[in-house]
């Protein structure tokens, strides 16, 4: 059904995909896995001609399809169903489901019946109960993806790509949604079924392609092969036992806990002892960025919030900072950073956040506050005066850091802590957080790297659709053991 | 993905930021500079004394509503009702004292009624989750119509005659430069040293320029906002209290229009449409370069008809310039 061959593709010096191969059959759900970063979205994209490749072929029915144009892969019956769904929330399901078929001579006119009957049998192929009328804004997120898969098949779309089609579903409805994928399949129609939620892989597919740094890593029959081999595949087996230093199980009182929950979260309970990094490990979506966004004070918390054994209530950022909790952002560019401001500005606004209204404020003051942290995280001095967009990403990491450490935290929450930074910058991050620990800190980072968790925490709280699948010191996982549980979703949750 | 420039897409953000900001503070004089060139050669009026002081007066209580506006733009809102309550507060202070109340309490009255509106649009704004921009665009209509209203539809004529008030305060002037234009020139010098030298001027400027990353960091970008539209509309009280000094009356459609000139000073004087920043000492430019335009526009004859095409005109002519030095609006990239 589709066939792809020697696809390549570099980013500047960067080989994001390595000569890849890919076969679905008619009729088939195939499997798609990879860590973060393995090219599972590359690909994906090419397949939807949003990108062109450096080379390769694809295939479709035994078509040639011109890689690098959406237009022609959507003639060939290709269609990308999108993590973030494409659709017009104020429009009805109807409209939204005829949008793509719509005719390309503008103002030619169309047919009410010849919609509904359109739109009726694309709905009916999946079998799925919706009212045609409803506003798709009124929708639950499970009945959205499906107008957004009848709006595919209504395309002509032979073959699906689903690009993480659960992340946002519950139990139930992912398996509504396996339904609907079963039907599809029957009529010789092939799905590309991409996710990182294995049990749900193994429920589904029938076949299995792994990447891995831009390679296929293997491919399988779903039935002859087990979980094991496949995250050996995913990580590598070079990661596989690699002796980790013990956790040095410090953990004093709790510096902050929480138990709570928030929308996608349940059943949060949650500490950090002073001195002590607590790494939280889950994919997107998991929700271990919401929870750290609720101990700095960024959203609601419902439930406890305690700091030093006192409840709180933050409402505002400010309350946890004056607090001694203080929460870095994981983009830099949007939440993180004043990029056209030099350093001097972006470190100094902490120490104005806890200025008075109408101080005398001079150029000298943010200089001193700047300086003292840029020195204690390693970036040069004559970053100073520099717009801190023209800095590298690691040393933007570093401005970013220094300025939560001119916060005076106590507690310091690190979310996705060493994002685009090269692999020397990350070591030096590092070790900057190790040796705040050491000072006392209460710590608690996430990263979408969990080889580099391992690494830093001394302890592993691993979460996987919204709830805490692990709670142990960090040397009791390796990278292998820790994807399995975070690609658990919600079946092993709740047994463990 | 984070890319680092290498050296030469280094060295070629320089250059553009460097030729931005060159056009940042020289621009607006140049063209300041220009115009008075060109007045001074086409009519042998503009040149004079009275001429100048004439100008400088004239720019004074669009002044003060520039003030508001451009500390709100900087902060990353915009207020647009600013004409209306000019009119509204002038009517309030005007039938006060043809009441008969001390001319203390009226000007005061007047510049609480200028407060009053400014909260509202902030409070509003704030509590119904509107862009600020649609909710002074509302209130630009209410004030004007509550202005009307009070007044009858007629200016608000026959005060006193003689007072202090309008006497010495409306009338007075240190040589040829009156003291409501003073006391606008010494708000602006302190609104300035507050933006400039103060912990609330760096949070304002830092709030308009990434308001999620001033959020992070403790600022209260909700809370300041709200206190820059109440103070816009306060100092558009005083503009309004200050005309009735001077004016003797109170028009209830005075400052209607005044929108598009505050604006345009506004943004010709350098701040950033976005936000994030400016400064007092631009908007005072740019309050010149308007006031230069339009008495060009009466010097030359021009039909006064003709007088807020001109405030456009001008406006889009410096945001043509900014968008030409900023290199096509490639250098927004760095």
């Amino acid at each position: 059904m589709l066939t792809a061959e020697g696809i390549s593709k570099r980013f500047g010096s960067m080989a994001a995909l390595e000569d890849i191969s890919l076969t679905v059959n008619a009729g088939e759900v195939h499997g798609l896995l990879g860590a973060n970063g393995a090219g599972k979205s590359t690909l994906i994209r090419i397949l939807s001609g949003a990108i062109r490749p450096d080379s390769g072929s694809l295939r479709v029915a035994g078509r040639e399809v011109p890689l690098g144009s959406l237009a022609e892969a959507r003639r060939a019956g290709l269609v990308v169903v999108h993590q973030e769904l494409m659709l017009f929330p104020d429009r009805s399901v109807e409209e939204n489901v005829f949008a793509s078929v719509l005719p390309t001579p503008p103002f030619r006119l169309i047919s009410r019946h010849a919609r509904h009957r359109k739109v009726a049998a694309a709905v009916e192929r999946l079998g799925a109960v919706l009212d045609l009328k409803a506003r798709v804004s009124d929708l639950p997120l499970s009945r959205r993806q499906l107008v957004e898969i009848a709006r595919a098949l209504c395309a002509g779309g032979t073959v699906l790509v689903l690009d993480e089609p659960t992340s946002a579903l519950s139990q139930a409805e992912a398996h509504g949604l396996f339904d609907a994928i079963r039907l599809i399949t029957a009529q010789e129609a092939a799905v590309i079924f991409v996710s990182h939620r294995l049990d749900e892989v193994f429920a589904i597919t029938d076949a299995l392609t792994v990447l891995r740094d831009g390679r296929v890593a293997g491919r399988w029959r779903t039935a002859d092969v087990d979980i094991p081999t496949i995250t050996r595949a995913m990580v590598g087996r070079r990661a596989d036992e690699r002796p980790r230093p013990a956790g040095s199980a410090s953990g004093g009182a709790a510096a902050i806990s929480i138990r709570g929950s928030a929308p996608g979260l349940s059943d949060l309970d949650l500490s950090v002892g002073a001195g002590e990094i607590v790494g939280l490990a889950g994919l997107e979506g998991s929700g271990v960025s919401t929870a750290l966004e609720m101990l700095g004070g960024v959203l609601p918390v419902r439930g406890q919030l305690e700091v030093k054994g006192k409840p709180v209530t933050f409402r505002h950022p400010s309350q946890a900072i004056a607090a001694g909790v203080v929460y870095m952002p994981p983009d830099r560019k949007k939440a993180g950073l004043w990029l056209d401001r030099d350093a001097s500005v972006n470190i100094g606004a902490a120490a104005v956040a806890r200025m008075g209204a109408l101080r005398g404020l001079g150029r000298a003051t943010l200089d001193m506050a700047a300086k003292t942290r840029m020195a204690e995280v390693g970036v040069r001095a004559n970053a100073l005066r520099e717009p801190v967009a023209r800095l590298s990403g690691g040393n933007q990491q570093r401005v970013m850091l220094a300025r939560v450490l001119e916060a005076r935290p106590q507690v310091l929450l690190l979310n996705d802590f060493t994002r685009g930074v090269d692999v020397q910058a990350k070591a030096a991050i590092h070790a900057l957080v190790r040796g705040l620990a050491d000072s006392g800190m209460a710590i608690c980072v996430t990263s979408s790297d969990f080889e580099e968790l391992l690494d830093v925490a001394d302890r592993i709280v691993c979460m996987s659709a919204g709830r805490i699948v692990a709670n142990r010191p960090s040397a009791d996982f390796d990278k292998l053991s820790l994807l399995a549980l975070a690609s658990s979703g919600a079946a092993t949750a709740a047994v463990a | 993905m984070t890319t680092t420039p290498n050296d030469s897409e280094r060295g070629w953000i320089r250059r553009n930021t460097r030729s931005v900001l060159r056009f940042e503070e020289l621009g607006i004089l140049g063209a300041m500079v220009l115009f008075f060139v060109v007045g001074t050669v086409s009519s042998p009026y503009f040149l004079t004394v009275n001429n100048l002081a004439g100008i400088l007066q004239n720019i004074t209580f669009l002044g003060f509503l520039s003030i508001g506006v451009g500390l709100a733009l900087m902060a990353g809102e915009i207020d647009i009702s600013v004409g209306s309550v000019f009119g509204l507060t002038a009517v309030v202070s005007a039938m006060v004292i043809k009441a008969g109340y001390p001319i203390t309490e009226a000007a005061a009255l007047g510049v609480l009624t200028g407060l009053a509106c400014g909260l509202v649009n902030g409070l509003v704004a704030q509590l119904i989750r509107v862009p600020v921009i649609v909710v002074t665009l509302a209130t630009l209509g209410i004030y004007r119509a509550i202005a009307l209203a009070l007044a009858g539809g007629s200016p608000v004529g026959g005060l006193p005659a003689s007072h202090l008030f309008f006497d010495i305060f409306g009338q007075g002037a240190v040589g040829q430069i009156s003291f409501i234009t003073i006391l606008f020139l010494v708000v602006a010098l302190v609104v300035e040293i507050i933006l400039r030298c103060t912990s609330s001027g760096f949070r304002l400027l830092a709030i308009g320029s990434n308001p999620q990353a001033a959020h992070l960091v403790g600022f209260h970008v909700e809370r300041t906002r709200i206190l820059l539209l109440a103070f816009s509309g306060l100092i558009a009280g005083v503009s309004g209290v200050c005309s009735v000094a001077y004016l003797d009356t109170a028009g209830p459609t005075a400052g209607s229009g005044y929108e598009l000139s505050v604006l345009a000073a506004v943004i010709i004087g350098g701040v950033k449409l976005s936000g994030g920043r400016g400064s007092i000492f631009g908007v005072l430019l740019g309050l010149c370069v308007i006031g230069i335009f339009q008495n060009l526009v009466v010097l030359w004859g021009i039909s006064p008809n003709w007088a807020q095409g001109v405030s456009g005109l001008v406006l889009i002519a410096a945001m043509t310039l900014t968008w030409l030095a900023g290199g096509g609006g490639r250098s927004t990239a760095a």
